[in-house]
């Protein structure tokens, strides 16, 4: 079983259809990354998963149970980080902490020690009596994250989790992320960070203007768009412009380009014609000094999706 | 529906607000006021000059007409005891109404303001339980403040005319009807409207606006007993009871069908 499906979602604001005919699947215990631009719909998606708004068609379902059909237990799966901490400032970080725990029905005396365990493994553990509005951007994210873990869900849905963040607290909660997801829960992370869904994920779907693009892991959507064309960049002491003539002619070479004084790009229908390539330019006096296969990173993936080729 | 589940949205809300020292400043401030205003006007008709030199034969018939239970009292204990059953009750209705109505309108809207209320849409609460919640949350605190400065009221105005009556006559039945019964029920209802109205309104601003609508029924009730054009009697005052009772019931039980989880996180 899968511990989120959905399935054809779809979801109109007015007359801006914001999600069309969503569908993917994330299974237990992976992290799996919604990404994409701001306005895409990652957020309308979390929304319908955590029950707050109901989709115009297509269903879903959070550890077997339906969306539509039953909110309540939906809620009590999934551990919930909106975009923005959405903390009461002016209560303390563990008043905050208690009244979530409370209406996930957390029995006291967990409650007390799940409060004092998460808020040490997110290093506030002598925070817990300061007023919320007192705490840096940073640290209120932390809180709520020990909020969306407060009554110990299997599955935690993630809006952005770093954006706002200066880079030590964004690695710091992407170190979090890591763990928790280690402990054994399931991840559906919201970001448009490729750094952070080629670190985090182990699956992503890409969703703009409400579609979801492609789904698959990084390495394989990589691999996707790599397709049956490899590209290698060979560097040279001196001048390369001389010696291109010689390797446009050469069998399985598709593309030749000069990309700098020393340097050039070589696109190959079959990656063993390097050698051929590299041995002719040597015969012709050309003084290589490096090659270096050129892999598209998950950015190049997601602008050809997002912006097309 | 759980009831501690709406008692706990609504102990959230008390901690948040009265934080504020202004907040708890106005809610005791409103009702110290209305005991005050209460207990100095029926001190000044009962101690003070002769209402009697004010008042015309007419304004006396007029005004034995609207209390028509007051018939055997004298001038000065028909004027204080008028105070007791028009102004008074009167005065407590408005402030069991504006005492709490920053908190009222603030209910959704202000954790819209705030960007709070995404996690509380999340949680396993029904619709139900979270508007009760918000409606008890301004509810609880009016109830308990307008029933210690009632008592107080009680007790002062007895110590100051115990002399005048020759016993402890304070609050008559239909004081205690509209103070104890109708203006809980009254304010309810009132909250349960502003608190819906927060749910649609934009800003807490908008959302104020709404409880301004809710005083024009009662300031209609206060002028036509004043002009003599309205003899409210206790009967009346049961059937209000009543009929506001049932509303605030049925009020709760449509208030889920009309409230929408998505109209409050979709920006407008």
């Amino acid at each position: 079983m899968n511990a989120v499906e959905a399935r054809g979602l779809s979801k109109r604001f007015g007359p801006k259809l914001a999600l069309k005919d969503v569908s993917f699947d994330v299974r237990k215990g992976e992290i799996m990354g919604l990404l994409g631009p701001n306005g895409a719909g990652k957020t309308t998606t979390v929304r319908i998963l955590t029950g707050i708004l109901r989709p115009d068609s297509g269903s879903a379902t959070v550890m077997g149970h339906d969306v539509l059909e039953e909110p309540l237990e939906i809620r009590r799966c999934i551990g919930y980080l909106p975009e923005t901490p959405c903390l009461y400032e002016r209560l303390t970080v563990e008043e905050n902490l208690a009244f979530y725990g409370r209406l996930y029905d957390v029995p006291e005396e967990e409650l007390r020690r799940r409060i004092r365990d998460l808020l040490a493994l997110v290093g506030l553990k002598d925070r817990a009596g300061e007023k919320v509005g007192a705490l840096s951007k940073g640290l209120k994210q932390r809180v709520a994250i020990v909020r969306a873990l407060v009554h110990d869900p299997p599955v935690l849905i993630l809006d952005q989790p770093t954006s706002d963040l200066d880079p030590a607290s964004a690695k710091d909660i992407r170190g979090l992320i890591k763990e928790l997801n280690r402990s054994g829960k399931t991840v559906l992370i919201c970001t448009h960070n490729l750094t952070e869904a080629e670190e985090l994920c182990d699956r992503i779907a890409i969703i703009n203007e409400g579609c979801v693009l492609a789904v698959g892991k990084p390495g394989e959507l990589v691999k996707d768009l790599e397709g049956s064309h490899h590209s290698f960049e060979i560097s040279s002491f001196g001048s390369i412009s001389k010696y291109l003539k010689v390797i446009e002619g050469l069998g399985g070479v598709l593309e030749v380009k000069q990309v700098g004084e020393d340097r050039a790009v070589v696109v190959l229908e079959d990656r063993k014609a390097i050698s051929a390539v590299v041995r002719e330019l040597i015969l012709k006096g050309c003084d290589v000094l490096e090659v270096r296969m050129l892999r598209p990173g998950l950015e190049e993936v997601y602008m050809r999706l997002v912006r097309g080729p | 529906m759980r009831l501690d589940k709406a008692l706990l949205i609504a102990k959230k809300d008390w901690k948040d607000a009265f934080s504020s020292k202004a907040m708890l400043a106005s809610l005791v401030l409103s009702f110290a006021l209305t005991v005050a205003v209460s207990v100095l006007l029926t001190a000044a008709l009962a101690l003070g000059p002769d209402p009697g030199r004010y008042m015309t034969e007419e304004e006396l018939t007029a005004l034995r007409a609207v209390l028509p239970e007051a018939s055997g009292m004298t001038v000065r204990q028909l004027s204080a005891y008028m105070v007791g059953v028009i102004i008074m009750p009167f005065l407590f209705m408005t402030m069991s109404l504006a005492a709490t109505s920053i908190l009222t309108a603030d209910s959704f809207a202000g954790e819209r303001e705030r960007k709070t209320i995404e996690p509380l849409l999340a949680a396993p609460i029904s619709d139900s339980e979270l508007f009760l919640g918000k409606v008890l949350a301004s509810f609880l605190p009016t109830l308990t403040s307008m029933y210690v400065s009632f008592g107080l009221t009680c007790l002062l105005i007895n110590m100051l005319t115990v002399g005048l009556f020759g016993c402890l006559w304070f609050p008559p039945l239909k004081t205690v009807l509209m103070v104890c019964v109708l203006t809980p029920a009254y304010a309810f209802l009132g909250m349960c409207i502003v608190v819906l109205g927060s749910a649609r309104a934009s800003t807490v601003k908008d959302a104020s606006n709404y409880a301004a609508i809710l005083f024009f029924p009662l300031l209609a009730v206060f002028m036509g007993q004043v002009f003599g054009s309205l003899v409210v009697r206790t009967a009346h005052l049961l059937l209000a009871a009543i009929v506001l009772v049932a509303l605030d019931f049925l009020f709760v039980r449509l208030a889920r069908h009309a409230f929408s989880r998505e109209a409050l996180i979709v920006a407008r």
